[in-house]
């Protein structure tokens, strides 16, 4: 986008945000919508009276910063002309436009003058010119706060309801269903194999990719899942209610979660225990080294292995972990196996197979452990280099 | 060529509209055996008496007798010179229909040994005839003597100077006689004579460079100069094939060697008729007109997906109305599960599959669910075949002056979770456009040919189609038609996906269909086409498809509709037209299609005559004649309930009174209902052979029964949830160990007969009341009996089977 386009979408989002604001009090969605058509509309320049209004209107924001017009006659004379052009009055000279979703960067947020404004940019097509779109407002500072310039952005423009919403690629979405990705497991409390939903009470969550802080707001309660479909439905029937099972999360949107697409697990696991489960003990997070152990559980669809410890057979330089040699005999869970490097030897990997694994826990708040670097299967008698400990 | 609402179809004479243009067209093949007579008196006499002297002047045709020799010969078939890599270096046309091709391949040189193929100066020396007569070696042995008539031919082309073919030369008709063959008692062999008529008016004795090929050699064999010799009783039909030119011959032998009296008086149902007029040329008996029970349990089955509630078996049986069968039709065909089984039959041969649509398995399902609903709403409301295929053929992404705005919108209003706009109102469906399976042009005109034409274009996708008229060439033209259909806009992920379940608008891909430049094209040998730029390439093809004289679009829904109540199409497969696939009761397919036209696509119209035809009601236990037929409906065939309906008849049997209406109401929760996008892939449907609808053949969904099947019903968990969690077992054990009196004898013979009625849909025999009583007598309790009792039934054969 060149510059002076877009010194006039931020003029001609300034200009309108003054209009609806003076018409009704509904400054920031006024603002936010007529900013979207006005994007919209710069990037068509081929309608005779938008162009005619794109020139006035920078044309008037030179004329206010050349100190010829103040702010306010500005204002009244792009109203004037936009009314001439639509036959309408300012506000509705504007197109309405339905609700739209885009995929935009945000390239600028804070003040501009007055107003507090945030910008994003829509990436070209087919050599097209880039466009921009202007969110003016004071509640806009809110909404983004926690988008940081640079970063690409779902937001929806437009509606009736007016606002613009965004959900950015991991985020949260406000008010809407959250891309939540984690191993929950519960007890089953009753299920509909037809409708293809089931609720559970919630006992531990783990392997979470998203908002962690969501955990806390479903962890012993009961929630719903939904969207159980296909061969999962099979499984679903097998298992009873007060049973304990394990699924993978897609969304989380109060107290629903739905299954997630990729990578599924829904399967019978055994019942929850702190001690009994692949916890990490508090000396045990931040571990980084080599662990040689007893595979108790699979997940084929998830790539994950449980682990029973039987050794640490080293530990990095760079571990955090306290008191590694303490959790020998306790349950580490793994995750990362889809990697090429250990796909292969995952799939011939079976319940009861000793291993050497590489492994690595750069989250504390998260329970399982990384692979990496090696994968090898053991023998099934110990070999001397077991036994050694870490720090 | 004249132009009108931007489309037009020209013809050879000048401009006409498509009906017009079929009658010499694509259906002319198809009708030649009706119009004779076969060999006129200026006919060109066979070319085996004009080449068998040896003083010969005139001279082959390479397309007319070369080529088709070498094809009789079987030189150009895919396991000889044929195949795509060819036999010993020499390549031919699989089926010789690339005539410039094979004359530069006959006449290139040879790799595999000296010489060339084709040596104009010393003739003899030819490869081509050294070869066949095993001179020199030939991996494909000897298929010519040295001085037959078509070794002379052959020579005789070589002598002459092994000329081509400039620009091919039209066939317009291919005419066999006799144009039927019925065997009487004495006799065992018929010769067929086969007649080539061009464009330009001249005619052929062409028997001998004709290729032949019984449908059934169980019934008559046929060599390779047409001789047919009758092989045992039935009917089928013999092939012939010459040029681009398929015709068949109907062959019957009827039972005992003599056809019976045609059948005298009118029919109330003119189905009735051609199928007793069949019946009687082959000597066979129908069937006894089938018991009520029988009736209902099937039109209950083929109508409605469901199996009859007791209640209404009760009442039917009660019933003494002579007219009760047809009111019974009427009322299944305005039930709620009528349009529910029907939707899910438009949904197989339509492809609507949650894993066509996208490798979301989520927004799959979502826009699998409103393709079911969109098509289920028409159903219901009976709207007109021609006008719901028109709503999915004609669909479009952005309505009229709809904005990517509004269209994100309108989209993300249908999958929302909280009051979502159904999509069904919407006036047209475009997922079956949008769907990832069928992204290529190529792609989408194979399954378009499939879906509404009920033909199979696969094979002309590489080389001419052996059993049908379609060539390369064909195939490639129709398929430019698609070329401007598709998705625009990239894909809906997973998190967008659940944004848009949340209420909010995500930015959805659109259907685009739009010429990119004016072109002409032919519409599959129906003429040509103009597409005007900018135009819908699809609208000519509606056109074409609505109008009377298409061959095949009404033509395959009625016959799909009528393979449904018979388990067997009057063509068969069903989505099988070729002309080498004739119907096996040409005059009925044409009069149902005619009636099916003339009362506007009514499907219901079409689904009356035929569930009330006596063909239809006619008991499955044969007679002395008639055990063996299977194709001419003269007793109803048991097959096995397809995979949703077994689902539902399960639930329903063991479901409490109360809820039995709801059980067979509740489309949420049928598997013939919204149901059956959710469960697509269970263990349940996939052993019962519920197609994935990734496939274009009919075939995908199975019908066979399996060892996987018997096991399922007796101890598949499902079974055993149905069972444990039986409301009607619940309800009988209430009853017979609540506080009240003991079960009396009338309870138990009550819970008895109901048993019965829920599974097989008839009342139990003195001799079954008599052992089910002895059971329940040494069971733990009642419930358990009854409950085995259930299991029983559920495992018969009478309960498994449409019967």
């Amino acid at each position: 986008m060149k510059p002076s386009t877009m010194l006039m979408a931020l003029a001609i989002a300034f200009l309108l945000d003054r209009v609806a604001s003076a018409d009704d009090g509904t400054r920031d969605a006024g603002a936010s919508r007529s900013a979207a058509v006005q994007t919209k509309d710069t990037a068509k320049p081929k309608r005779a009276s938008k162009v005619d209004l794109e020139k006035l209107a920078t044309q008037l924001k030179a004329a206010v910063a050349n100190g010829k017009l103040t702010e306010e006659e500005a204002v009244a004379r792009y109203r004037k002309a936009a009314a001439g052009a639509d036959g309408k009055k300012s506000t509705a000279g504007f197109q309405q436009l339905a609700p739209a979703a885009l995929v935009a960067k945000l390239t600028y947020k804070g003040k501009k003058g007055k107003d507090y404004i945030v910008v994003f940019e829509v990436p070209s097509r087919d050599g097209e010119e880039e466009s921009k779109i202007v969110f003016v407002g004071e509640r806009f500072r809110k909404q983004f706060a926690r988008t940081k310039v640079g970063v690409m952005t779902s937001i929806v423009v437009g509606g009736a309801g007016g606002g613009a919403m965004a959900m950015k690629g991991k985020g949260a979405k406000k008010g809407g269903a959250n891309t939540f990705y984690s191993i929950v497991i519960g007890r089953l409390k009753s299920k509909d194999v037809e409708l293809g939903e089931f609720t559970l009470e919630v006992d531990y969550i783990t392997a979470i990719y998203g908002d962690r802080s969501l955990k806390q707001t479903v962890l012993g309660k009961t929630v719903k899942v939904v969207g159980i479909s296909g061969a999962w439905l099979d499984t679903l029937l097998l298992i009873k209610r007060g049973e304990t099972l394990k699924f993978r999360s897609g969304t989380l949107q109060g107290t629903t979660f739905s299954l997630s697409p990729k990578a599924t697990v829904l399967e019978r696991a055994v019942p929850f225990d702190p001690a009994t489960y692949p916890v990490p003990a508090e000396s045990f997070r931040g571990f980084r080294g080599v662990v040689v152990g007893t595979i108790t559980e699979k997940s084929e669809q998830g790539y994950e292995l449980t682990l029973k410890i039987n050794s640490i057979e080293r530990s990095q330089k760079s571990s955090r972990a306290t008191n590694a040699r303490a959790s020998v005999g306790r349950l580490m869970s793994m995750r990362g196996f889809f990697d090429q490097e250990f796909r292969t030897k995952f799939g011939d990997l079976k319940i009861g197979d000793r291993i050497r694994v590489g492994a690595v826990h750069t989250d504390p708040t998260v329970d399982s452990f990384t692979v990496v670097e090696e994968l090898q299967k053991l023998s099934a008698k110990p070999d001397g280099a077991e036994g050694k400990s870490g720090k | 060529m004249i132009r009108a609402s931007g489309w037009r179809i020209s013809g050879g004479s000048g401009s006409r509209r498509v009906a017009g243009l079929l009658t010499v067209g694509a259906a002319v093949l198809l009708l030649v055996v009706c119009l004779g007579p076969v060999r006129a008196a200026d006919t060109l006499r066979p070319v085996s008496e004009r080449f068998a002297g040896s003083d010969i002047r005139e001279v082959p045709d390479f397309q007319k007798h070369v080529i088709p020799l070498l094809g009789r010969l079987g030189c150009n078939s895919a396991k000889c010179h044929g195949s795509f890599q060819g036999k010993g270096g020499f390549r031919l046309s699989l089926f010789g229909f690339d005539f410039a091709s094979d004359h530069a391949a006959l006449s290139a040189e040879a790799t595999s040994e000296n010489g060339t193929r084709v040596n104009r100066s010393t003739a003899a020396a030819s490869l081509v005839l050294r070869k066949p007569t095993l001179k020199t070696d030939h991996e494909g042995g000897k298929l010519l003597e040295a001085g037959s008539w078509e070794h002379r031919l052959l020579l005789r082309w070589i002598e002459a100077g092994a000329r081509g073919t400039g620009r091919s030369k039209a066939l317009v008709r291919l005419d066999a006689s006799p144009r039927e063959i019925v065997f009487g008692d004495n006799q065992s062999e018929v010769s067929l004579e086969v007649v080539a008529t061009w464009k330009d008016g001249t005619s052929e004795d062409v028997t001998g460079l004709c290729r032949f090929r019984s449908n059934d050699d169980s019934v008559v064999t046929v060599d390779s100069k047409g001789r047919s010799v009758v092989a045992g009783i039935g009917d089928t039909h013999i092939v012939v094939f010459y040029d681009n030119g398929v015709t068949a011959v109907p062959i019957m032998r009827p039972r005992g060697g003599r056809s019976l009296e045609p059948p005298g008086g009118t029919f109330a149902n003119p189905i009735d008729g051609f199928v007793a007029a069949k019946l009687a040329k082959l000597g066979l008996e129908p069937s006894l007109v089938c018991s009520d029970t029988e009736f209902l349990r099937r039109a209950n089955i083929d109508i409605t997906g469901s199996l009859p509630a007791p209640d209404e078996i009760e009442a039917f049986l009660a019933s003494k109305r002579p007219d009760k069968r047809s009111r019974k039709i009427n009322e299944l065909l305005d039930r709620p599960a009528y349009a529910a089984w029907w939707t899910n039959k438009l949904c197989d041969f339509t492809g609507c599959s949650p894993t066509a649509q996208t490798d979301v398995l989520e927004v799959g399902q979502a826009m699998a669910i409103q393709w079911y609903r969109w098509v289920h709403r028409r159903v219901a409301d009976n709207v007109g075949y021609d006008r719901l295929v028109e709503g999915i053929v004609l669909s479009e992404g952005r309505q009229g002056e709809q904005t990517a705005g509004e269209y994100s919108a309108e989209m993300s209003s249908y999958v929302r979770r909280q009051s979502p706009v159904d999509f069904s109102q919407r006036p047209t469906m475009p997922h079956y456009w949008t769907r990832n399976s069928i992204k290529e042009p190529r792609a989408k005109a194979l399954a378009f040919a499939h879906s509404f034409l009920g033909i199979q274009l696969q094979c002309a996708e590489c080389h001419k189609h052996p059993f049908d008229r379609w060539t390369q060439q064909d195939f490639t033209e129709f398929t430019r038609f698609f070329e401007g259909v598709g998705s625009r806009g990239g894909r809906v992920g997973f998190p967008q996906f659940a944004a848009a379940r949340a209420g909010n608008v995500i930015r959805w891909p659109y259907l685009v269909a739009r010429t990119a430049e004016t072109r002409e094209l032919q519409l599959l040998g129906s003429g040509k086409v103009r597409l005007e730029a900018g135009g819908d390439p699809r609208r000519p093809i509606m056109e074409w498809m609505r109008d009377p004289g298409n061959p095949w679009f009404a033509r395959a829904f009625v016959n799909r509709v009528w393979a449904s109540y018979f388990h067997k199409g009057i063509v068969d497969p069903p989505d099988a037209f070729t002309p080498a696939n004739p119907p096996s009761h040409p005059a009925l397919l044409k009069w149902l299609t005619a009636g099916f036209i003339d009362n506007r696509f009514d499907m219901k119209w079409l689904h009356r005559q035929i569930a009330g035809s006596q063909a239809y009601q006619r008991s499955w236990k044969p007679n002395a004649t008639n055990r063996r037929d299977r194709r001419n409906f003269s007793r109803a065939i048991p097959r096995r309930l397809p995979a949703e309906v077994i689902y539902d008849a399960v639930k329903q049997a063991t479901a409490s009174t109360d809820k039995l209406q709801e059980v067979r109401n509740n489309l949420q929760r049928r598997a013939t209902g919204f149901l059956s996008m959710r469960m697509a892939g269970t263990y349940a449907m996939n052993v019962f052979g519920k197609p994935s609808r990734s496939l274009n053949c009919d075939c995908e969904r199975v019908n066979q029964p399996s060892l996987l099947q018997a096991v399922f019903l007796h101890n598949d968990p499902l079974i055993r949830m149905r069972l444990d969690e039986s409301g009607w077992i619940d309800e009988v054990a209430e009853v017979s160990t609540g506080p009240g009196a003991p079960a009396t004898a009338a309870d138990r013979a009550n819970w008895i007969r109901l048993a019965w009625l829920r599974t097989v849909g008839r009342p139990p025999t003195a001799t079954e009341v008599s052992r089910a009583e002895r059971y329940l007598a040494t069971s733990r309790s009642i419930p358990d009996g009854l409950r085995d009792l259930l299991w029983a039934l559920i495992n018969t054969k009478e309960f498994v089977l449409n019967h």
